[in-house]
C-alpha cells in the first residue's frame, strides 16, 4: 500500500501494547449486537411513512382536513413520501455521494411542486407563523431519530443534510394536509421550518461523537 | 494466500479469524497512516483502536467490489479529523512552546541529513489537515486521486487541489529560513 515517495522515514510503529489492546477491544466488540445499514433505513422509513399515516389519521379525525382534501393534494403528498423515502434510503447507505446529491435536487423539486401546485389559497384566521411551528414540532421526532441513526456512520455534512430533509418531509406532508393558505405562504412558512429541520439536523450530528467511522 | 476483500467478505460472513489477519496486515500501517494525519502517537494509538472497532460495528458497510486498504484509511482518515476537530487540536494552528517554537515532528527523522529530514517533517507537520491528508495518501499510500476523491467525498479534481496546495506550501516551509 505504501510507496514512501517523499523523503519521509516511517512513524515508530505502535507497541505492543497498544496492539494488544485494539486486538482485545475488537474481540470483545465482536460479541455485541450489530445493527446494518439497511435496518437503519428501514427503521427510518418506518418513522417518517408511520407519523405521517398517524397524522393523516388524527387530522381527518379531528377535521383539520377531509377526504377531499387529502385526494386534491395526493400528488404533493405522494411526491413527500417518495422523496421521504428515497432521501432516508440515500442518506444512510454506504458511500453515495452522487446519489445525496441527487436525492437533494429531488427535495428541491419537492419543495417547488409544493409552491407551484398550491395556488391562490385560501385565507386563514390563524397567523401564519402556526404553520412554521406546527411544522418544527412534527418535525422533532423524526430529526431526534435521524440525528441517533447518523451516529452508526462517519459524520458527513452533506449526509446529514439529505437526513434532514428526509426528517423535515414529515412536517411539510402535515402542512400539505391542514393549510389551505397561498403558494407564498408555503414558500415563505412552510418551507423556511423544513430548511431549519435540515440545517438543525446538519448542526447537531456536527456535534455527536459517531459509534464508527465507516463511510 | 486470499486477498483483503476475500477476508473481509469472511469476516461478513462471520468468520472472526479473518478480522484478525486484516488486523495483522493493516495495523501497523494504518498506525503510521494516522501518527502522520494527527501528528501525535498517543492519539493515533487510540484511533486504530477506534478505526478497527469501526470495522467490526460497520463491516456491513463494506461493500463488494470495493478496495479494503482504501476503504480501511478512510474509515481512519474520518476518525483523525474528527478527533482533531473535536480536541481542537487541529495541526493548521500547531501549539507553540514559551519560545513560540514549533513541537518536534513526532515522525523520526532520519538517514543521509538527519538535518534535512527534520525540517522536511517539521514542514509536513504544519501542512493544513486536508492538504497533509491528500499528500499522505498520494505520496504515502500511492493512492491515486480518483481513488482519494472517492475516500474523501470530493471530486478528483477537488483531490488534485488539495494535494497541490500542499506540496506547494511545503515548498514554501521548506524555502523560509530556519
Amino acid at each position: 500500500m505504501a510507496t514512501n515517495e517523499l523523503p519521509l522515514s516511517p512513524p515508530e510503529p505502535p507497541s505492543l501494547e497498544v496492539l494488544a489492546k485494539a486486538r482485545a477491544a475488537m474481540q470483545a466488540e465482536l460479541k455485541a449486537p450489530r445493527r446494518t445499514w439497511k435496518s437503519l433505513v428501514l427503521q427510518l422509513s418506518g418513522t417518517l411513512f408511520g407519523l405521517s399515516a398517524v397524522l393523516t389519521g388524527v387530522l381527518l379525525a379531528v377535521g383539520a382536513c377531509t377526504i377531499d382534501m387529502v385526494s386534491a393534494r395526493s400528488v404533493t403528498l405522494a411526491a413527500l413520501v417518495t422523496v421521504g423515502l428515497v432521501s432516508t434510503w440515500a442518506s444512510l447507505r454506504p458511500q453515495g455521494r452522487p446519489v445525496r446529491l441527487v436525492s437533494l435536487g429531488l427535495l428541491a423539486l419537492t419543495a417547488g411542486l409544493l409552491v407551484l401546485l398550491r395556488g391562490a389559497g385560501a385565507p386563514s384566521d390563524q397567523p401564519q407563523w402556526v404553520c412554521t411551528v406546527s411544522h418544527l414540532g412534527v418535525g422533532l421526532v423524526p430529526a431526534a431519530v435521524v440525528i441517533l441513526l447518523l451516529r452508526n456512520m462517519a459524520p458527513n455534512r452533506l449526509r446529514s443534510l439529505v437526513a434532514g430533509f428526509a426528517a423535515g418531509t414529515t412536517g411539510a406532508f402535515a402542512g400539505e394536509l391542514a393549510c389551505g393558505q397561498s403558494a407564498q405562504h408555503v414558500a415563505l412558512f412552510h418551507l423556511s421550518a423544513w430548511v431549519v429541520v435540515g440545517l438543525f439536523v446538519t448542526f447537531v450530528s456536527s456535534k455527536l461523537r459517531p459509534t464508527t467511522y465507516a463511510p | 494466500m486470499p486477498s483483503d476483500e476475500e477476508l473481509m467478505e469472511a469476516f461478513q460472513e462471520g468468520d472472526s479469524r479473518a478480522l484478525e489477519t486484516l488486523f495483522e496486515r493493516h495495523a501497523k500501517g494504518v498506525h503510521a497512516f494516522l501518527t502522520r494525519m494527527v501528528q501525535d502517537r498517543t492519539l493515533a494509538d487510540d484511533l486504530l483502536q477506534t478505526t478497527f472497532l469501526s470495522v467490526v460495528r460497520s463491516a456491513d458497510r463494506f461493500q463488494r467490489g470495493l478496495k479494503f486498504a482504501p476503504w480501511l484509511l478512510t474509515i481512519a482518515g474520518n476518525a483523525a479529523r474528527d478527533n482533531l476537530r473535536h480536541r481542537k487540536l487541529n495541526v493548521e494552528v500547531l501549539p507553540t512552546d514559551e519560545e513560540g517554537k514549533l513541537p518536534e515532528a513526532v515522525v523520526e527523522p532520519a538517514m543521509s541529513d538527519p538535518g534535512q529530514r527534520r525540517r522536511i517533517e517539521r514542514a509536513f507537520a504544519q501542512l493544513p489537515e486536508q492538504q497533509r491528508e491528500a499528500v499522505i495518501l498520494h505520496k504515502l499510500e500511492g493512492l491515486s486521486f480518483e481513488q482519494i476523491a472517492s475516500m474523501l467525498e470530493i471530486t478528483s479534481t477537488a483531490a488534485r487541489i488539495r494535494a497541490h496546495r500542499g506540496y506547494e506550501r511545503l515548498k514554501e516551509l521548506l524555502e523560509e529560513p530556519s
